[in-house]
Parts: structure tokens; sequence; C-alpha cells
């Protein structure tokens, strides 16, 4: 059975798995070297990380098919700790990142990912695009007009290219072509180049320099702990997506493991925290991916690639690889969320949204994802607390009302609740009858207890009927003014 | 015996195996016996499903409109399948009926045909398979990749059909004295299936030492007579399937009946166990013991 699933995972698909590791590969060398731009490092740390991170989840991820790598989510949490204390700190809080998503997976945390709304999700995707856009304006500020236009003619190529040929990636031909004119017309433009050093070896095995001590695991813990949730999410969202695409399933505490594994490893190698890519992986299926092989493969290509072409890599301008990646943030983006805004509930969208600008302004996801959570929650409690009705029969004598109340009666119903009877009303007798209704929690019972002596008040005799066991037991408990005419549902006389 | 299952992909190999099955079910003539036929679509055919883009751009809504683009090839991949299916297994019900053969239910299954047999076999006394499937025209010595598995997997008896039908007249036993050997003793003894088959019974001695042999086929001899057989009983020496695939030939066999597994358990991890090679290399159906 073991053996089957192994070999369902990695042989099930071999010739387009290669094939779209390679495009997936090729793909990723422009991405990781941007994104190590934004961490403020050399782009041979983006690089080997996303070398690192791709073999390794290829072997222990739990999404198969899904691709991992060096992220722009990752990489936008780094900056300030790079800034203000350098690469070695930034190998050791991607080491402790590891360690986290590793206890995450080992406590099952995969499992809450369904605490995560899909407005969430949504606005997580979307700032994660904007993000990754807004990084890459500084590449187009203060620079020759030439920037301008070669951004705009990859941009071309990009979008263009494809509607007349679908066998070759087009972000590589215009990535090719501007190296090319680059060179040819001695342009004077930045190149990637300029911007650090690339990998001219194997990743090579380092511990991460630096002193043991609790001061250093001050200045790393909280940089890790985000890293590793913010790591967990993209990557959790990333299998989702390629579980909705492909219409299989994945296992998330596997993926949780597999990913804190790789970022521990490639604290060794000299490369940054990674996390699954939403847009690459997309790429991946897009092209025909589906096992772990199309993992593996993009992981090899890319540093294959890199190795053999790294004097071209060099010159490559960086208006091309600006280009690239707003493909990848416009094709991250959800514009569905926008353009269908009158069709999604009103409250959903302000969640998306208060997820999405939260987390631009502050740049940092867990913070943006926390406070959509709470306001989703808000919303779906108050929604709830709506649905409550109570009808009201007056007996034909006129001296017994029968309240029946519908829904669920928890802390947030408690205006309405007792809005809803009418306790001017002179009758001998009052039966509220609870057969359709659950009680939640203690405000419940406390608003139960308080109509009761309400009507007590007004010299009614009160009953209540048809509490289901829960409720009963609850209200058992915490009512104050028990009335001893208490029945339960299974005795209600009709 | 009294349900019979017949898998099905709608080759060749399966139409002899419905007339095989509809033989079986003729010569057991019990009113209560049922045959089903099982046709697996093979989920990896469904799958894997390339959109032919290798542009690695995305636009728009990249993921959505994948989403959909994905949604409606395997929609329609999926649609072609179940007309397929439906197709074999009209074609399959219509063969057997035409043997006269009235209770057949037709199953239809995505997955995997080893998986899916696993929950099914428990409810039939006789699975009744193809010796290879779809693929069979590349790598004829080969037995399919699904016949494989299901003989080693599975629990029940199990008749694996050549590509060429031809009267069930005579069957042979390859008897070794094992408790399947003894098993397949009685099926015969109490099935219905081999009335009026001239029977035969032969043991392959490896080594010259014979009072064993000898006494085994004794037993094996005299349980057929027991139940009215009249068994025509023969030792062979050498390799046990150049043998007893001899003895086919000269005997013109036209069932044979062996246990799935010989007595060595390691042996059997390795593809090569005697019964792989029976039904690779014989052309007469192969009824399978465990």
């Amino acid at each position: 059975m073991k053996l089957r699933k192994i070999r369902q995972e990695w042989l099930s698909n071999v010739k387009a798995d290669i094939l779209a590791g390679a495009v997936v590969g090729l793909a990723l060398i422009p991405e990781a070297i941007a994104f190590s731009i934004i961490a403020g490092v050399d782009p041979k740390v983006g690089l080997y990380a996303s070398f690192i991170i791709a073999v390794m989840t290829a072997f222990l991820g739990g999404r198969p098919g899904s691709i991992s790598a060096a992220t722009g989510a990752m990489a936008l949490l780094m900056i300030d700790l790079v800034k203000d204390h350098g690469l070695q700190y930034l190998f050791a809080a991607t080491l402790l990142t590891g360690i986290w998503q590793l206890v995450f997976g080992f406590l099952k945390l995969g499992r809450q990912m369904k605490y995560v709304p899909r407005s969430v999700t949504i606005g997580y995707i979307n700032a994660l695009a904007v993000l990754i856009f807004l990084a890459q304006l500084p590449q187009l500020t203060n620079v020759p007009a030439t920037v301008y236009v070669l951004t705009g003619l990859s941009l071309a190529i990009i979008y263009i290219l494809p509607r007349f040929t679908k066998v070759i990636p087009s972000p590589l031909v215009a990535l090719a072509v501007m190296t090319l004119a680059a060179i040819a017309l001695r342009l004077e433009v930045p190149t990637v180049g300029d911007m650090g050093e690339l990998p001219g070896s194997l990743p090579l095995f380092a511990l991460p320099q630096v002193p043991l001590t609790l001061e250093t695991l001050r200045i790393i813990l909280p940089y890790s702990l985000t890293l590793a949730i913010v790591g967990l999410l993209a990557s959790f969202l990333t299998a989702s997506l390629v579980d909705e695409l492909t219409d299989t399933p994945s296992d998330k505490n596997r993926e949780a493991k597999g990913q804190g594994i790789a970022n521990i490893t490639t604290a060794f190698f000299g490369g940054m925290a990674g996390c699954g890519m939403i847009g690459q992986s997309v790429i991946n299926v897009q092209s025909g991916g589906r096992g772990r092989l199309s993992t593996l493969a993009s992981g090899l290509f890319l540093l294959f690639a890199i190795l053999v072409l790294q004097d071209w890599v060099k010159q490559m301008p960086m208006a091309a690889l600006v280009a690239v990646m707003i493909m990848v943030a416009i094709g991250t983006f959800r514009w569905s969320s926008f353009t269908n805004i009158r069709r999604i509930p009103r409250s959903e969208t302000l969640v998306m949204l208060t997820t999405m600008f939260v987390t631009i302004f502050t740049r940092n996801f867990a913070l943006g994802v926390v406070t959509g959570i709470v306001m989703s929650t808000v919303f779906f409690s108050r929604k709830i607390a709506d649905l409550v009705l109570v009808k009201s029969v007056l007996s034909t004598d006129g001296t017994h009302r029968t309240y029946q109340v519908f829904g669920q009666i928890f802390f947030l119903s408690k205006e309405d609740f007792i809005k809803s009877f009418d306790f001017s009303e002179f009758v001998d007798r009052i039966t509220i009858d609870l057969t359709q209704a659950h009680l939640w929690d203690q405000g419940a019972v406390e608003m139960l207890d308080r109509v009761v002596i309400k009507f007590r008040r007004n010299g009614a005799d009160v009953e209540l009927v048809g509490l289901n066991q829960a409720s009963a037991t609850l209200y058992d408990k915490l009512a104050v003014y028990k009335t001893p005419e208490i029945t339960q549902s299974s005795e209600v006389p009709n | 015996m009294k349900s019979i299952l017949i898998c099905t992909d709608g080759s060749s190999f399966a139409e002899t195996s419905y007339r095989y099955g509809a033989d079986v079910a003729n010569r057991l003539q019990a009113p209560e016996t049922t045959l089903d036929v099982l046709c697996v679509t093979d989920i990896r055919t469904q799958q894997v499903i390339s959109t032919g883009n290798f542009s690695g751009s995305i636009g728009i809504d990249a993921s959505e409109n994948l989403l959909n683009r994905l949604v409606d090839l395997e929609h329609e991949k999926a649609k072609l399948n179940q007309r397929r299916t439906r197709l074999i297994l009209r074609t399959a019900v219509q063969n057997l009926k035409a043997e006269g053969i009235d209770t057949i239910h037709p199953i239809h299954k995505t997955g995997f045909l080893v998986d899916c047999l696993e929950e099914f076999e428990q409810n039939y006394d006789l699975i009744i398979l193809g010796k290879r499937g779809e693929n069979a025209d590349f790598a004829s010595g080969h037995l399919g990749g699904n016949v494989e598995r299901i003989i080693r997997s599975g629990r029940k008896p199990c008749l694996v059909t050549p590509q060429e039908y031809q009267p069930l007249e005579r069957v042979l036993l390859a008897y070794d004295g094992s408790p399947t050997g003894q098993k397949m003793l009685q099926f015969m003894g109490k099935s219905p299936l081999f009335k009026g088959m001239d029977i035969h019974v032969v043991k392959v001695a490896k080594s010259k030492d014979s009072t064993t042999v000898n006494a085994r086929l004794q037993t094996a001899e005299k349980a057929l007579q027991e139940s009215g057989f009249n068994p025509v009983i023969c030792r062979l020496e050498g390799e046990p399937e150049k043998a007893i695939a001899s003895y086919i030939t000269a005997q013109n066999i036209s069932l044979l009946l062996m246990g799935a597994y010989g007595h060595s358990r390691i042996r059997n991890l390795v593809i090569g166990s005697t019964t792989a090679q029976m039904l690779r290399s014989s052309n007469i159906p192969v009824l399978l013991f465990r």
C-alpha cells in the first residue's frame, strides 16, 4: 500500500512532471533573485534556498506537485533583521523557523487551517500580490528611461508570446531577449550582477555564525516565529490551491514537517527561509506537473541552469526581472474578489479588504490574518444571533400565552431576545417552549433567567418546556431562578 | 459457488472471458448463480490532463482560470470514459445474454482495479479476468500489470482466461499435496463445474525420490474417485513449468487448476514464481486457488 502510494506520487506522470519542473525551475531563477533583493541579501542566498527547499519538499512535503522555494512573503519579513543584524542572523532565524514549523507539524496544526475563512485567505493572497508589486518599485524609481522601455517590452513579450506559442516559457524568452539586447546595445541599466553575488558552486555546509547567547535568541525569536507562521500559512494555502486544482488530497501536517526540515536544511547551506509558492504552483499545474518529481525537477533545473548560465544571468537587466515579478503579482492577485464585489456578501468583502490592507500597511501577514479571523468570527456570530425567532400564541380564553423560541441563544442574542417577549400583557400562565432552541453559554442562561423573573414580577406563572439535554444541563447548573416546572424535551406534551 | 465476478476492460481478452464466464455459469446450473461484470475506469487516465501550456506565464485570475480549464478538460474526458465504459458493459451483458445467462449486474467504478477488487472480492466466489488487458498488444510475453497484482493480493479463486476460447473438456490439476492442493480436490469433488470433463492429475517430482510423490498422487486419486471421477494420474519429472506445459500440449488440456502460490513465500515476492510463469506461457484458462 505504502509502496504503491510512493510510486503513484513519484512515477505516475514522469514525462509531464519533468517538463513542468523545467518550466518552473527556470521561472524560479528570476523570482529567487528578486526575493533575495527584497530581503536585502545576495542573489545566491535566495537561489540556494530555492534549490534546497524545492528538493527537500519534493521528498518530505505533504502536497505532491506544489512548489516551495524562497518567497516574497518570507522575504518581506526578513528586511529589518538583515538590515539591523546581518546575514548570519538570518540563517540562525531560518534555522529556528524550521524548528518551529517542525514542532507545529507534530502538534498537527494543519488541522486548524479550517479556522481561516475564505475571505481572509483571499485578502492574504491579494496582500501578497500587492506587496510583491510594491517591492518592485525601488527598481523603477530614479532609473534611466531605458529601464521603463525594457520593462514594458518584457511585459509585452510575457503576455503576447503565449498567444502565438505555448511551447516555450514566455518569461524566459523575455529575459533572454532583454539580456541579449542589453549586451548587444551596451545599455547602461542596472543588472543582476550589480545586486550581489551569484552562486559559483553547489551550496556548502556551514553553521550560522552567531554567538550562542540569549541575546541572539531574543533577536531571532520574534522573527522566526512570524516567519514560521507565515510560511506555514502560505504553504497550506498553496497546498489547498493545488488540492483544488488537481482534485486530490494533501497531508497538511506532513507539509508542515516538510517545510520545517527544508528550512532547517537551508539554514545550514546558506539559504534564506522559504515556503509554498502560490504563483509557481499554479504555473507547475498549468504546465502539467502533478507528482513529486515535478518539484524535484524544478529544484535541480534551477541549480543546473544557474551554474551553467551564471555569466549570462549576471548581465540580465533588472528591468526584465521586474517585469517577471509584475507578472507574478498580477497572476497571484484575485481580481475576481473585486470584479464580483456585488455578488459577495458585504461583510466578507470587508474582511477581505481589512486583511489585505492591514497586511500591506504592517507588512506582517500574521497580523493581517489574525485581524481577518477575528472580524469573520464577530460577523458570523452576529449573523447566527439574528437567526433567532420567537413566535407567540395566546390561548382562546386569554389566560395562557405560549412563546416558541427557534435558534441559537448565546451572549450576542441579548437585546433582540428580550425584546421579543411582551411583558406588559397580563396573563396567568406563560409557557416558553425551547424545543427548537439551544442555549450555548452563561449569557443565554442569564437572559432566560431575566425573562422568567420579569414575567414572574408581572404575576404570571412561567413554565419552560422542551430544553434539549445540553441546554438543560447548562440551565440547571447556572440558572438562579429555576422554575420547578422545568421539563425536558422528551416529556413535552405535544 | 454462487456468485461470479468478471473484470473487463473491453479488450479482446475480456471478450473471451465473457464466454468462459458464461460457460462456467451454465455448468454450475444453479438458478441462484449470479454473474456480475465489473469495469473499472483507471483513475490515472482521468487525473493527469495536460493543458499543453508550457508558457510559464500567468495572467489575471490565473488560478481560477486554470481551475475552470482543468475542470472542463477532466469533465470531457470523464464523460468519454463513462460512455466508453457503458458501451463495454453493454457489450458484456449482450454477450452473456446470448450465452443464456439471465442475471447479470454490470458494475462501474473509478479507481484502481486492484483496490476496487479488494473490497469487492469478499462478495464473490470466483473472479474471472482476462490474462491481459487494454495494452495487450505490446510485450505479448508478459502478464497484464493488473493481473499480476490481483492474483497476488486476491483471496478468492481466480480464473485467468486466454485470448482464444476453446470449450472446457479436459481439466488438469497440478497437484503438489499442499493445503491448497487439498482445497482444490475438495472443490473438484463438490462443484458441478467439472461434471463430464476428463480429469488429469499431475505431480511434478524434482528428485528421484518417488515414494512420497506416489503416495500423494494416490490420495488425490482416491479422493477424486470417491467423488465419482475417473482421473488420469501422471507423475512428471523436471522443471515444473516445462513439464506441465508439455503435458498440456500433449494431452490437449483445456483448463488448468493450480495453487496461486508455491511453497516458498520468498519466491513469491520475486516475479517469476511457477504460477506467473505458467500464466504467461499457457494459452488455456488457468483456475488459481489460494
